[in-house]
């Protein structure tokens, strides 16, 4: 199976039947939302808000407002869904969405310098492993700890502080003393090879 | 005949417009390559779904139970309450009407306001729409092809607009020099809605829940920060198959620039030998989409409109 890259249709990720939902794919999923129904609602935080969550507090720094964009995300979703399952999957979806917002909270609290040396050490290859609801989901995370582990340091550094702090390139470079071009290739190299390194593990 | 462009240089345009460091030319250079080859978004997608995998290395952190049960109950209130509202809504809804109940929805949840905001809006919406009829019963009559309470189609010429509505002059005027900086006419390139909202909304005011052009064949071209007088705003196109490109407006609400008094109903302006469009308003912003399609083309583009969640 093959991440879901590059895949104009809906993912083969998302629209594989999961041995534990009652849906049979992301579309229906979304229907389900569409038409109000709770359970819905209630699936889709069961086995997305571990992620939602995780990378709200990551970037926002603590649990009460990490958890109120985490509610936030969810209800407006539910209230009205936007996520079209033909334009990716539904975990990038929500990965974009709680990022994006979350990074909006801090720029407008102003609040966003954080100190280089708690990055060095934020996104360990190797996390304590969590048992996870989705397997999908567990897929992802273990290909995606042997691509990090493949990728060269000054390449996973810049894609964390790009990602997670929403710094531009610019910003990057005077942080890390680097030249802005250089800079830019790694960042774009760095992406390259990950999703390189993850269509190969997942082809197995 | 061999096609010239290497696939690496496809993938590191596409790494680069992902990550959003392209710069001028190389932007320039990501354009025409997308209108060569559309299979250059598969790969935009292909690595914006990778970058998105990078939260699935941190390692896990769990919310309260409580949030579980917060969110939950939240929900079913909202649904307890839509359930409980009289379904006797006019059978053709008002293309309007979606978009306002979903701002009012999210509003009620997101910032339990409930009703008394939809409320104070619904009192402004009848109040300026009384002052609308009363202001398009005073044009002369054969500026008025057609007024119907829930559309207002004006066909009028240039002369016209800039002496009496100088606020959407100027809108015309920068969609007209937008359209002449071709790829340039935008100062954030993105085709990521929930992004460039971001990317905008720290330089310039932005409606809470952002209204895009949802028809299939509209493509986001990117967004730009814009002033008119006293009031600032956005500037967000489209690239239409059909209509070429497409300015969408959503300038917050002051007393200047001097507009029509716009309501959530659409008043669509046909002006002879340039750029139409069609203009309202909600509580807080005004809203246009310019373009040099007829009023009847434009009516189809706005029904595509729907509100993102941005």
């Amino acid at each position: 199976m093959r991440l879901n890259v590059p895949q104009p249709h809906p993912s083969p990720e998302e629209n594989h039947p999961v041995p534990s939902s009652p849906y049979a794919d992301a579309a229906e999923l979304v229907a389900a939302i569409q038409q109000q129904e709770l359970d819905a609602l209630e699936y889709l935080f069961d086995h997305y808000s571990s992620l939602v969550y995780t990378l709200a507090y990551k970037i926002l720094g603590n649990s009460p407002e990490a958890e109120d964009l985490m509610q936030e995300i969810f209800l407006g979703l539910w209230e009205r869904c936007t996520y079209n399952p033909s334009r990716g999957s539904l975990s990038s979806f929500l990965a974009t969405v709680t990022r994006s917002r979350a990074i909006d909270r801090l720029r407008m609290k102003g609040n966003r310098r954080r100190i280089l040396s708690q990055w060095q050490q934020s996104l360990s290859p190797n996390p304590s492993p969590t048992p996870l609801d989705h397997a999908s989901q567990s897929e992802k995370r273990q290909a995606l700890q042997q691509a990090l582990t493949e990728l060269p340091e000054e390449y996973r550094q810049i894609l964390e502080l790009s990602y997670f702090e929403g710094l531009s390139q610019s910003q990057i470079a005077e942080q890390l003393g680097k030249p802005l071009g250089t800079v830019k290739t790694w960042s774009r190299k760095g992406l390259i090879q990950l999703r390189q390194s993850l269509q190969a593990q997942m082809e197995l | 005949m061999v096609d010239p462009t290497p696939h690496n240089r496809f993938e590191e345009l596409a790494a680069g417009y992902v990550l959003g460091n392209l710069d001028s030319d190389e932007m320039a250079e990501f354009q025409q390559l997308a209108v060569e080859h559309p299979a250059l978004w598969d790969e935009v997608t292909g690595l914006q779904e990778t970058l998105d995998l990078l939260p699935f290395a941190l390692a896990e952190s769990q919310p309260q139970c409580s949030a579980r049960d917060h969110i939950m109950q939240s929900a079913a209130q909202a649904a307890s309450a839509t359930a409980q509202q009289p379904t006797a809504r006019p059978q053709t809804q008002r293309p309007w009407a979606k978009i306002f109940g979903s701002i009012a929805a999210v509003t009620t949840i997101t910032l339990g306001m409930q009703t008394v905001h939809f409320q104070h809006q619904l009192a402004q919406v009848q109040q300026e729409l009384a002052e609308q009829k009363s202001r398009m019963a005073a044009l002369p009559s054969s500026t008025t092809s057609q007024a119907t309470p829930r559309n207002v189609v004006i066909t009028t010429t240039d002369t016209f607009v800039n002496q009496n509505w100088q606020g959407v002059e100027q809108i015309l005027v920068d969609h007209r020099k937008s359209l002449k900086k071709g790829l340039k006419a935008v100062d954030i390139p993105s085709n990521q809605p929930i992004e460039l909202a971001a990317l905008l909304r720290a330089q310039a005011p932005m409606p809470s829940a952002m209204p895009i052009l949802s028809q299939v064949s509209s493509k986001l071209l990117g967004g730009s920060v814009c002033t008119f007088g006293q009031s600032k705003g956005v500037r967000i196109m489209y690239d239409t198959d059909q209509h070429g490109q497409v300015s969408f407006y959503q300038i917050a609400r002051t007393q200047k620039p001097e507009l029509p008094q716009l309501t959530l109903e659409k008043l669509y302006l046909a002006i002879q030998d340039g750029p139409g469009g069609v203009f309202w308003s909600d509580g807080e912003f005004h809203y246009a989409i310019v373009s040099d399609l007829s009023a009847d083309e434009l009516k189809e583009l706005t029904s595509s409109v729907e509100i993102v969640a941005s």
